[in-house]
């Protein structure tokens, strides 16, 4: 996990400052992710129910490119990091893991770690200078570890997946045409890849863009 | 046009603020959770290999639960703790209730012989050491003379998928074992059946919590409802 938050935090720095040179044609922002599983609609599988919690632990980066002044489309990547995590006692329905030749039981700690690396485009309603709705597609990669924690066992499972989030927001003028609020709920959903079932989860993420 | 974002005010305006919170409330909260008391490290684990137990019917105990350490002399006893055997009577009972309860009759291990032997033999075992997957070790000792001759050396395997690096002292552990391809002398064991309840017997905790003891062995027995197809 060190070497995820030394990506992250790297990529981060690197995106500040090539930023500044790409200022004219390219939307840069980072964004506070929180996210769910189960409790919305959409994920009803043994595997989207790995958590069944909200998360306020995440974190993301946006770059978005404008073809013009006047263009209403853009076209970009976004990566970012979402925990999930849920603790289930002990005698309680979800925490007994059942494997081909064994069971096991106890007070588990199930966490839910994903990075997402996506391309992007979005379509801009309204008019340039006000507030905007957008609608908009990913595609990519999903990098999700899935891992439970039981007394002094784990069991872990990791893969690379293909999979692809419709997503809906908001972009907000801060003042400037510089600067602006960027708000996404995104819907994530990561083919089934290395044994590991469809992966689902929702994306609420909110922060700051520049160009 | 103004270039209004740049570098060095990334980090000092509000935007920056934003993101320095959003950086550190997300990158320091890489695994939350934890566990809050000793109940919470309470582990039952059990092993069936996907084994057929239809052709079982009778098994047989013996009337204690065996102790892995008892020599203190043995350098792999030098850590052991003291087991506490006050409730072996009050565990053994509750196993049988439950080996019952599947179906099983008990044959009384003063009647077993090698002319009279049981589809299973249901052995207890507590360690006071702490031990590894990779150490697991059972006393096959002093619990009525057959198989007289059983020793360390040998132990269940694990799935793949079960990545236990420790068990804790004090670890009770319920083994059935089928005595056709079995040879002690060759440490051959052909085990059917495998429960681990980690830690509770450790006279850590004192007084020794019965409530988890008795927790343990009726979730070992509640995941393993293969044993009743018999």
């Amino acid at each position: 996990m060190k070497a995820i938050k030394g990506i992250i935090a790297s990529l981060a720095l690197l995106l500040v400052f090539t930023g500044e040179a790409q200022a004219q044609d390219w939307w840069w922002g980072i964004t506070y992710n929180m996210s769910a599983t189960s409790s919305l609609p959409g994920n009803s599988d043994s595997d989207t129910n790995f958590i069944e919690d909200y998360s306020f632990r995440g974190l993301g980066i946006e770059a978005r490119y404008v073809p013009s002044r006047d263009a209403g489309y853009s076209f970009g990547f976004n990566v970012g990091w979402n925990v999930l995590n849920e603790k289930n006692d002990f005698g309680t329905e979800r925490n007994t893991i059942s494997l081909p030749e064994a069971d096991i039981t106890g007070t588990q700690l199930r966490y839910f770690n994903t990075v997402p690396l996506l391309a992007n485009a979005s379509y801009y309603f309204g008019d340039r200078g006000g507030i905007r709705p957008y609608v908009g597609v990913n595609a990519g990669t999903y990098y999700i570890e899935r891992r439970v924690d039981v007394g002094v066992s784990a069991v872990v499972d990791d893969a690379w997946h293909f999979g692809w989030a419709p997503e809906v927001g908001l972009v907000v003028p801060l003042g400037r045409p510089e600067v602006a609020l960027l708000t996404t709920i995104r819907y994530n959903w990561a083919f089934s890849s290395g044994g590991s079932g469809d992966q689902k989860f929702w994306g609420f993420n909110i922060g700051i863009a520049y160009r | 046009m103004q270039k209004w974002f740049k570098g060095p005010r990334m980090l000092t305006g509000p935007g920056g603020l934003f993101a320095a919170v959003a950086l550190i409330v997300a990158l320091g909260a890489c695994y939350p959770g934890d566990i809050s008391s000793v109940e919470e490290t309470d582990v039952v684990l059990t092993i069936h290999g996907g084994n057929d137990f239809s052709g079982f019917n009778t098994y047989a105990m013996p009337d204690t639960i065996v102790d892995v350490c008892t020599n203190v002399d043995d350098p792999e006893c030098e850590n052991a703790i003291d087991i506490d055997h006050s409730y072996d009577d009050e565990i053994l009972a509750q196993v049988a209730a439950r080996m019952q309860g599947y179906g099983y009759v008990r044959i009384p291990i003063d009647q077993v012989d090698e002319n009279n032997l049981p589809d299973l033999f249901m052995i207890l075992s507590v360690s006071a050491v702490e031990r590894t997957s990779a150490t697991v070790w059972w006393p096959w000792w002093g619990w009525g003379g057959w198989w007289p001759g059983w020793g360390p050396g040998w132990g269940p395997g694990y799935p793949p998928a079960v990545s236990v690096t420790r068990w804790n002292q004090g670890t009770l552990e319920m083994t059935l074992i089928d005595p056709t391809d079995t040879d002690p002398d060759q440490e051959i064991f052909n085990v059917q059946w495998d429960a681990i309840l980690s830690g509770v017997l450790s006279r850590a905790e004192s007084p020794i919590d019965t409530d988890r003891i008795d927790r343990g062995i009726q979730q070992a027995f509640d995941q393993s409802t293969y044993l009743g197809t018999n």
